[in-house]
């Protein structure tokens, strides 16, 4: 009979591990369907993750943007950037403001501030890859980042998914296929 | 009960079965009420390694799937994230129902879905190249295993649970979130009570040494930033508390190491008070503003270091409650260092507290002949004079002279402990 009364509450708690997960699934999923496409120029390094493996960790270029109403923001409090894009279709942040905005955001965390300037943290920082490729991609992209390096970015309700790497017009995938055919 | 009178007690069952004073049914009972040793620790054996084996699956299936096999397409890594959990969640739920009470078994299944879990929200973040919160993956994951220890009964995910909320408390930006803590630590309280009902049990004592450590932990990383200047104080109160909940109600005669609340408290105290018994440190502390919440936590730790010392006091004596006062004593030092911010006053107050502590662990390992108990006291007095050294510019003669006397003293009492021994072992 404890085993039973056990048993559902096992049950239960099954149920709500995989509605949990399911939820996941379904909300980045959603956002790599049917989000938005942003072009963000990045400068990447390459650390390591123990749980979830190799990385390229990107950094952006644009991740500063006015404060609106003289809004008191402080460090790592959660914030909205306004994006948009510019005539070349890359990313830039219009402003940042504290209550959600209309129109396409990202949900970010306060890095600093500076006069009314406020420098955020993007929630789309990495980019994973296989252990034995991220170096040669992390070396491949150091190299061109800083010049023609884009991620291309998803963003649908204020989540964004990196969806593809970018060095000028190729993905960081045919790089590194072009430079093992090479060798 | 003891060894010898646990083997006698099995050598006399199948005679007093034979005589038909007990029955078989009673003598079984017997067994399993008085086991020996041996049966124990091949008990203990099977759970540990059991565990141990399991976790390492569950880590080793962890780091291949950080391999990130790009050949997998995003659907079939979707398919392998449920597949890890439903499997983890059968194998749990199959244990539940039919072997319950095979502790390696529930053990072993629980902290292996515990970790299922885990994994499986890692790959759905790799797979969507996701920063997600260190804080917020934790806490989910947390959250999703702690019905575990309560449904299945795991020490195990219950080790883990303490050991996640723990990483968690450092890993969150916002400062007042952190105080979540409490509750999440609160959620383990019935299962410490189910637990309390055999306190020397290994799964007992092994939960409480990490739920020492994981709370003062904790308790720093709630407090980060707002504990400066009482700092020392705040923790030596800790500790006691720790000493004082040992001494008074897990103290019955066993090793050490079964005793966490009265070990842990008894050396991080031994730590506090010679980390404080240096000056530079008084110096500094004495330039340290106060701030209101510091006070606050002052007197929330200082009012259950006196009711436990009270109680205490009025069940052992004073003499036997010396080391229960050490935070009281750490509280004068303060006080002295406030009318006189030299430090002096402070470290001859903690270096005369030391010293006793020094004496005591000295004396009690001759009076039970215990050579590691002696030796751990000749450290510390040997460590206080080290530390000395360090603190005050004497001459090498006059150091070479200590360090040959602390020597001396040393072979001395083992000499005295271990001809002590040998009489004993004689009188016998």
């Amino acid at each position: 009979m404890a085993n039973k009364r056990y048993f559902i509450w096992f049950l239960v708690l099954a149920l709500a591990q995989l509605v949990v997960l399911t939820q996941m699934v379904w909300r980045w999923e959603s956002v790599l369907q049917n989000g938005e496409k942003y072009y963000w120029e990045t400068a990447p390094v390459d650390p390591y993750d123990a749980m979830k493996g190799r990385y390229i960790d990107l950094r952006f270029k644009e991740t500063q943007g006015t404060i609106e109403n003289g809004v008191r923001f402080s460090y790592g409090q959660t914030a909205y950037a306004v994006i948009a894009k510019d005539q070349d279709g890359k990313a830039r942040i219009t402003k940042i403001v504290d209550r959600l905005p209309q129109g396409p955001y990202i949900k970010v965390k306060i890095s600093y501030i500076t006069g009314n300037k406020a420098t955020i943290k993007l929630p789309f920082r990495r980019f994973y890859l296989r252990e034995d490729l991220a170096p040669a991609a992390e070396s491949a992209y150091r190299a061109a980042a800083d010049k023609e390096g884009l991620a291309l970015i998803r963003i649908k309700d204020g989540y964004g998914v990196v969806e593809q790497l970018y060095i000028g017009k190729k993905t960081i995938f045919e790089i590194l296929q072009e430079n093992a055919i090479r060798k | 009960m003891d060894k010898e009178a646990i083997k006698w007690l099995h050598r006399q069952l199948p005679k007093l079965v034979e005589n038909q004073i007990i029955d078989l049914e009673t003598a079984s009972r017997i067994r399993d009420y008085y086991p020996l040793s041996s049966e124990i620790e091949k008990k203990g054996y099977t759970f540990t390694f059991g565990v141990i084996g399991i976790m390492l699956v569950g880590l080793g299936i962890i780091l291949i799937l950080a391999h990130n096999w790009d050949q997998l397409a995003r659907s079939t890594r979707m398919l392998l994230s449920f597949a890890m959990l439903l499997s983890a969640q059968a194998l749990a739920g199959y244990v539940v129902i039919k072997k319950v009470d095979k502790i390696t078994w529930t053990e072993g299944s629980a902290i292996f879905l515990m970790l299922m879990v885990g994994a499986s929200m890692s790959l759905i973040g790799q797979t969507y190249h996701l920063v997600e919160d260190t804080s917020k993956f934790l806490l989910t994951w947390m959250v999703l295993s702690l019905p575990l220890v309560y449904i299945m009964k795991s020490t195990a995910v219950a080790i883990g649970y303490l050991l996640g909320i723990t990483v968690w408390v450092f890993t969150g930006y916002d400062t007042a979130v952190r105080h979540l803590i409490w509750i999440l630590f609160g959620l383990t309280g019935p299962y410490c009570r189910q637990l309390l009902k055999d306190r020397y049990a290994n799964q007992t004592v092994l939960y409480f040494w990490f739920f020492l450590v994981c709370f003062l932990f904790s308790f720093g990383g709630v407090f980060e930033g707002q504990i400066a200047k009482f700092g020392f104080l705040i923790f030596a109160c800790l500790f006691a508390i720790s000493y004082l909940i040992g001494k008074l109600w897990f103290n019955d005669d066993c090793r050490g190491w079964r005793k966490p609340f009265k070990v842990f408290g008894l050396m991080t105290m031994i730590g506090v008070s010679f980390i404080l018994s240096f000056r530079n440190l008084w110096l500094r502390i004495a330039k340290l503003p106060v701030n209101s919440i510091e006070l606050w936590l002052v007197a929330a730790v200082l009012i259950p270091v006196l009711y436990l010392l009270f109680l205490h006091m009025t069940k052992f004596g004073l003499r036997r409650s010396l080391f229960g006062c050490t935070s009281l004593v750490v509280g004068c030092a303060y006080l002295l260092n406030m009318a006189d911010p030299t430090g002096v006053g402070a470290i001859i107050l903690i270096n005369i507290l030391f010293v006793v502590f020094s004496l005591d662990v000295i004396a009690r390992g001759l009076q039970t002949h215990s050579l590691g108990l002696l030796n751990l006291g000749m450290l510390m007095i040997a460590a206080q004079t080290v530390a000395r050294f360090l603190d005050n510019d004497f001459s090498f003669i006059m150091r070479g002279i200590a360090f040959m006397g602390l020597g001396i003293l040393f072979l001395l009492a083992n000499w005295i402990a271990i001809r002590r021994r040998e009489g004993g072992c004689d009188g016998k």
